[in-house]
């Protein structure tokens, strides 16, 4: 991505995620390397990164390892610390500029889908530090089984994707699951190993079978 | 089916012309003046720049002849273009006087080509914030999702949310047109020719279609090679792909994007007659009848669809031959659906 200067590159890079070697970095500052016509980003690591927290990569701004749209979005996975319940949240990028506007990932340019209610009403500042968040940009999920499971013994509405673009939920008082597909619901299924696709909902069953979804 | 057109539904007055172009230039010498047809604004994106644009939108042979008349002005002025990052071709395809289905054909389309059009336009606007694909925003297919939904509710593309995108919907609301943004700056008249001949052919193919899914089936029956090569012409297309070794997997995946809002459209008869009697359209319901494992695709019927005007006749025989073999063949399901498969 190229910037006019240091100002213009700062501007639109500070405090945004971008990847780096494919991990998400929030970008701390971007200095102009004297005398070289460079410029740096100083990129600090998500808490769930392999690297050592708190500590600080500078990287130059050319380096094709950095990428500020490669993410890839799709469902996050929003687990309480106490495992009492989970969220599965869609995070969509919106072609979107404006006042505050940055390019790698902010708050301003995405838009949140929750396949259950969270009890606090999120906005990204409080997802991304979540390590759902680091899971999605290494395409990391639990099989549609792990996540069945957790769900499932669970006393509170609460979902959980297994895949980029596939969620289920489940409903204690009903007893029953809803499987999810890129942020919207696209059935329900007493027992989620069986799920009965809605006759309007047919073109997704090639893209659920390829994910483990079977279909009766 | 209903004929109502965009401008009827949405109020608005539907313009003459189909085409609008904008050619940002940063450079030395640029010209203040072209010709009756030329417009020039100042843009704040570029340094020393000056954006050309269409005085109102014109037919495809005005436009052309426009497009000679900038060339020429340029040598006139003997103007030294310097073409950076910033600068872009945009252009307009008026749809004001389109059927919404006519319209979600044509962004349907241009969901599957997206990627390999993005990429001929050139390695600079791949992944550019100015014009991000629906690969990059994943809100855009959602979106289009919805509209299709409830194509009479303005409100789902007339938003600012969706301007930089490489396919600018909102300008259906502010000049009644598509915008297409993701053209590399250039004054290269054959090229932006080029460019204007490929949408169009998104145009043309998009009145023969009367379902959307008909697009999707249609590709997956006759396979992406022959999908493409029909939609654009073979020579359009053998220039689209022909340094694009992973074409096939990105068009994949552009179905796989769009597929959504080409199984969701809701006619407008339709939402009128749901809307009358007080209910909702597309709920799930659960005694719905159900489709089982390998239930897919299935078979089409075959689409009588013509080839763009200014191309070679398009022989109907030659695809029905070919859906017809590609049928005994059991090979109407999504091609290469297993490479597509590890990508998602």
């Amino acid at each position: 991505m190229l910037y006019d200067n240091q100002p213009d590159a700062e501007r639109y890079l500070m405090h945004s995620w971008v990847l780096y070697n494919g991990h998400p970095y929030i970008v701390q500052g971007v200095a102009q390397v004297p005398i070289k016509h460079e410029m740096t980003c100083a990129l600090a690591p998500h808490e769930w990164n392999p690297e050592p927290f708190n500590t600080v990569v500078n990287v130059n701004i050319t380096d094709p390892q950095l990428s500020m749209l490669n993410f890839n979005l799709g469902y996050v996975n929003l687990t309480s610390p106490n495992n009492r319940s989970s969220t599965a949240c869609y995070v969509a990028r919106l072609p979107v500029r404006g006042a505050g506007y940055k390019q790698g990932l902010h708050e301003n340019n995405l838009e949140l889908t929750f396949c259950t209610p969270m009890r606090n009403p999120a906005r990204f500042r409080d997802i991304q530090r979540n390590i759902g968040f680091a899971h999605m940009c290494i395409n990391k999920y639990p099989s549609l089984r792990e996540a069945t499971a957790f769900i499932a013994g669970l006393n509170v509405p609460s979902s959980m994707a297994f895949n980029r673009q596939l969620a289920v939920s489940f409903d204690p008082e009903l007893e029953d699951f809803t499987f999810h597909y890129r942020g919207d619901p696209i059935g329900r299924a007493e027992d989620a190993a069986h799920f009965r696709l809605p006759k309007s909902k047919r073109y997704l069953s090639e893209v659920l079978e390829a994910n483990g979804v079977k279909l009766v | 089916m209903s004929k109502q057109t965009l401008a009827n539904i949405y109020g608005f007055r539907a313009k003459r012309g189909l085409l609008g172009v904008e050619i940002e230039c940063e450079g030395q010498r640029l010209p203040d003046r072209v010709t009756d047809k030329w417009t020039i604004h100042n843009d704040g994106s570029l340094r020393n720049g000056l954006e050309y644009v269409f005085a109102q939108p014109l037919t495809y042979d005005q436009a052309m002849e426009a497009l000679d008349e900038f060339e020429a002005t340029l040598q006139q002025y003997k103007t030294l273009p310097k073409m950076s990052y910033r600068t872009s071709v945009h252009v307009h395809m008026n749809v004001g006087d389109r059927t919404p289905l006519q319209v979600l054909n044509q962004i349907i389309l241009y969901g599957i080509f997206e990627e390999i059009l993005v990429d001929w336009c050139g390695p600079l606007r791949r992944g550019n914030l100015f014009c991000l694909r629906m690969k990059d925003a994943n809100s855009l297919p959602s979106k289009v999702k919805k509209w299709a939904r409830n194509v009479q509710d303005p409100q789902i593309l007339n938003t600012d949310h969706l301007r930089y995108a490489a396919l600018n919907m909102r300008s259906i609301f502010v000049h009644g047109s598509l915008e297409f943004r993701s053209m590399r700056g250039t004054t290269d008249k054959t090229l932006i020719r080029k460019w204007i001949d490929m949408l169009m052919c998104l145009y043309t193919a998009a009145e023969e279609f009367e379902q959307p899914n008909q697009i999707i089936e249609q590709a997956s029956a006759i396979g992406l090679r022959e999908f493409g090569s029909m939609t654009f012409g073979r020579d359009l297309w053998n220039e689209l792909i022909r340094e694009n070794p992973n074409w096939q997997d990105k068009m994949q995946n552009g179905i796989w994007l769009i597929q959504d809002a080409a199984y969701n459209y809701e006619p407008l008869e339709a939402i009128e007659k749901v809307g009358k009697a007080g209910k909702k359209a597309n709920v799930i319901l659960d005694d719905e009848l159900v489709a089982g494992p390998g239930e897919g695709l299935r078979p089409v019927p075959v689409v009588d669809w013509q080839r763009p005007p200014r191309d070679a006749p398009r022989l109907r025989e030659a695809m029905n031959m070919m859906l017809r073999e590609n049928m005994d063949n059991h090979a109407w399901q999504v091609q290469d659906a297993d490479r597509v498969r590890d990508d998602f």
